[in-house]
């Protein structure tokens, strides 16, 4: 029942796709597979939630662009991805902002459901089949 | 009820039921003891009374024999037979009225002593009586003619005769009752001269009433004396009025005043007692009248003896109300005693009662009566131990769980480690061999490739084993919610996921009817899942069947999972369902699946067991019939 194939639909706009993530292998898997996909979109990405945080302060003065998605990992050092949901919404500017929250292996229904509360848009498990996790970059074009 | 209040209440009412019958004994004993003492007190008094007048009547038959013996009776006689006057002779006359006044004088109880003739119709010869209080020999003038009197003609004249005696009544001078009315008793004897011949009889008249009161104590408050006749009238009565009252035509008798008399007259019986409830004119308590035959025919009389006990039975009330203060004072004192006595001896038991529910729910222990040297201190300390040993258990039993706890913890840590920590590091290889095998396009290097392909399989094979392990570690304790579930959708939705290999190893598959169940749905579908998964892992031929089926048997509902193909041996069908069992050295399982299938199904308060032909294998479950929601039980089987 995990691994389920989820359709997002949530990429409306060129604005880069945001990767927050600790682990520079699933960055890296990450990128490789997100060129592999149809997206036009640039893809950025950031080693933790606070980094993430410093960025949006630059979009807000217009010196960098308004993310398109965030890619949220859970579980980082210093401010995990709960935490960086949380002061994402915490701002007026970037509440419309589709955040999803990119799971490893936890299918505990409370982190699901403490994620939505906090103000995610969805959840995703991590994939490791390159096929299936092209598919998932693909569907969330809107 | 607690054994406390039982034994004060088995106490008190020991102390009550003793002294209640210590009461009713002393009462009715008292009373019976006093009752009996009465009867025999009448009857002792009654015959007393009695020998006393039939003494008294012996000794006026010597006197009147005394009389008729005398040699000077005789010369009379002599004197009277020649023809003669005997009182003619002034020294006869004189010396027999001499011998009359003496006895008279002596006897305080008779009035009269005379000896009359048979001659002139029973004339008196000679007649000494008492005037008032002077005794005096009545003039020639005076003396009557007696021949017509029954004691006259009654007196037999025979020499050997015993006296008679005449009927008691009412004297009568000159045929009329003399005034003051005077009982009396005539005891007579013939007489004789020197030849034996009759002449005439002496007579001896007493006084019955003072013969009578010189004998009888005075009736008191408390004694009354009755004397009657045969036939009931009163000789003797307290009420003068009545004494004699017969003689002058009244029909006063005993039996009037004493109904219960009535038929011991006419009866041979020699004496009765009766109690009385109420006599009519004495209130008498108690009555006892014997008959007795003073005299020498068969004339009876009877004396009897009314006692009135009220002022006994006023002393006995009060004795007994006495007795009744005295044993409700005991019993007080008794029910505060045995109270206080069995509160003692309760005491130590309810102390032990109060331990052993510390000692239950964990509280400290009361202080016990461990000095004691009897039963109970035995308890107490057996408690005590009890407790000492508890105490040391419960502690070793907390070192023992804090290990656990700590060991459960580590395990759980373990647990996330595996989850997290071990299964990352793998999924990120599965990931980059992925993208290495995406990338490579050397058609040359298929050797590469290959590897490439055996370290993805080993790592998806590490995150299924890892996966495996959580579940089975969460079965147990995750929070669930049972609802109604369609067992068939389910089974369907399983069989989805894994179409591609049905459709690969051409499996034949059928869903019998199988209907909606109350159960743990994800549970459910993790069961289903790990059951056709087994059977896909065994079976290495295609095609095979798989048959998904459900029956009731024995109000039980029986789900079952058969596939063709593979056979578990008959020694080993309770084994599969153990942690890590893997009869197929060649399968890729980690020996956890029908281990999680047992937990599942037990979850729901089921049974699990296996059945193999040597063709085929078939899984049967069973899960509780839940009567909250629809069940198997309403289930219809589709003809």
């Amino acid at each position: 029942m995990d691994n389920q194939q989820v359709t997002f639909k949530c990429l409306n706009s060129s604005g880069p796709v945001v990767m927050v993530d600790d682990n520079p292998i699933d960055v890296t898997i990450a990128r490789r597979v997100y060129e592999r996909s149809e997206l036009p979109n640039p893809f950025i990405t950031f080693s933790g939630g606070a980094e993430f945080l410093e960025y949006l302060e630059l979009v807000k003065t217009g010196e960098a662009e308004t993310p398109a998605i965030v890619l949220l990992d859970i579980n980082m050092p210093v401010m995990n991805g709960f935490e960086t949901v949380q002061n994402i919404r915490k701002q007026n500017e970037f509440s419309h902002i589709p955040v999803i929250i990119m799971f490893t292996n936890s299918d505990d229904p409370a982190d699901m459901e403490r994620a939505i509360e906090l103000g995610a848009n969805g959840f995703q498990t991590k994939y490791f089949e390159i096929e299936k996790y092209t598919e998932f970059f693909n569907s969330l074009k809107a | 009820m607690k054994i406390s209040p039982k034994m004060r209440i088995l106490a008190l009412s020991l102390v009550v039921i003793s002294a209640g019958a210590t009461a009713a004994i002393t009462y009715w004993g008292h009373t019976s003891i006093i009752r009996t003492l009465q009867s025999e007190f009448l009857r002792k008094q009654v015959d007393t009374e009695i020998s006393r007048i039939e003494l008294a009547i012996v000794e006026a038959s010597n006197d009147i024999q005394f009389i008729a013996d005398l040699p000077l009776i005789k010369m009379i006689g002599d004197l009277a037979e020649s023809g003669t006057d005997p009182l003619q002779s002034q020294e006869v006359a004189t010396g027999l009225v001499t011998i009359f006044e003496s006895i008279l004088q002596s006897k305080p109880n008779y009035t009269q002593i005379r000896l009359i003739g048979q001659s002139d119709r029973g004339r008196e010869l000679a007649r000494v009586h008492r005037d008032g209080g002077e005794i005096v020999a009545a003039e020639p003038t005076m003396l009557q003619e007696k021949g017509h009197h029954s004691y006259f003609q009654n007196t037999p004249e025979d020499a050997n005769a015993a006296p008679y005696f005449s009927k008691i009544n009412l004297n009568r001078e000159f045929n009329e009752i003399e005034s003051p009315p005077q009982p009396t008793l005539r005891v007579s004897l013939p007489v004789f001269d020197s030849a034996g011949n009759y002449f005439g009889i002496v007579v001896i008249n007493i006084d019955f009433d003072s013969f009578i009161s010189t004998l009888l104590e005075r009736s008191s408050d408390r004694y009354v004396y009755f004397l009657t006749n045969s036939e009931g009238y009163f000789l003797a009565h307290p009420n003068e009025d009545k004494t004699f009252a017969f003689d002058r035509g009244d029909d006063d008798r005993i039996q009037n005043e004493f109904p219960q008399l009535e038929s011991f007259y006419d009866s041979e019986r020699e004496q009765i007692t009766a109690r009385m409830s109420a006599g009519i004119s004495y209130s008498s308590d108690l009555i006892h009248f014997q008959k007795f035959q003073p005299f020498t025919d068969d004339r009876f009389l009877v004396f009897g003896i009314s006692a009135k006990y009220d002022d006994i039975a006023k002393l006995s009330a009060s004795v007994n109300a006495w007795i009744i203060t005295l044993i409700i004072f005991l019993v007080l004192l008794g029910s505060v005693g045995a109270y206080l006595l069995s509160s003692r001896l309760t005491r130590p038991l309810d102390a032990i009662a109060l331990a052993s529910t510390s000692l239950s729910s964990g509280n400290d222990l009361p202080d016990l009566p461990t000095d004691r040297d009897d039963e109970i201190g035995d308890l107490a300390r057996a408690y005590e131990n009890m407790n000492i040993a508890i105490s040391t258990h419960e502690a070793e039993l907390q070192a023992t769980n804090s290990k656990l706890l700590r060991a459960t913890e580590d395990l759980e840590h373990f647990s996330h480690i595996s989850s997290h920590e071990l299964r990352e590091p793998i999924r990120r290889i599965a990931g980059l061999v992925n993208l290495l095998k995406m990338t490579s396009s050397d058609k040359d290097d298929e050797d590469r490739v290959a590897l490439l392909d055996s370290v993805e399989s080993e790592c998806t094979r590490a995150m299924q084993q890892i996966h495996d392990f959580r579940t089975f570690s969460r079965i147990g304790d995750q929070i669930l919610l049972r609802e109604p579930t369609d067992m068939e959708a389910v089974a369907t939705e399983v069989l989805e996921d894994f179409s591609d290999e049905i459709k690969r190893r051409n499996i034949s598959v059928h869903i019998d009817p199988i209907p909606p169940h109350d159960s743990y749905k994800n549970l459910i579908y993790v069961l289903y899942r790990n059951l056709i998964e087994n059977a896909f892992r065994h079976v290495h031929e295609a095609p095979f069947k798989l048959q998904l089926s459900f029956h009731r048997q024995n109000n039980e509902s029986i789900y079952s999972v058969q596939n063709t193909g593979s056979s578990i041996p008959r020694e080993h069908r309770d084994t599969v369902f153990n942690l890590f069992t893997r009869l197929d050295k060649n399968g890729s399982g980690s020996g956890t699946g029908l281990t999680i299938c047992k937990r599942i199904v037990e979850r729901h308060s089921g049974r699990i067991w296996t059945e193999s032909d040597g063709k085929s294998v078939t899984v049967y479950f069973t899960l509780e019939s839940n009567q909250y929601g629809q069940s198997a039980s309403d289930f219809q089987m589709p003809q």
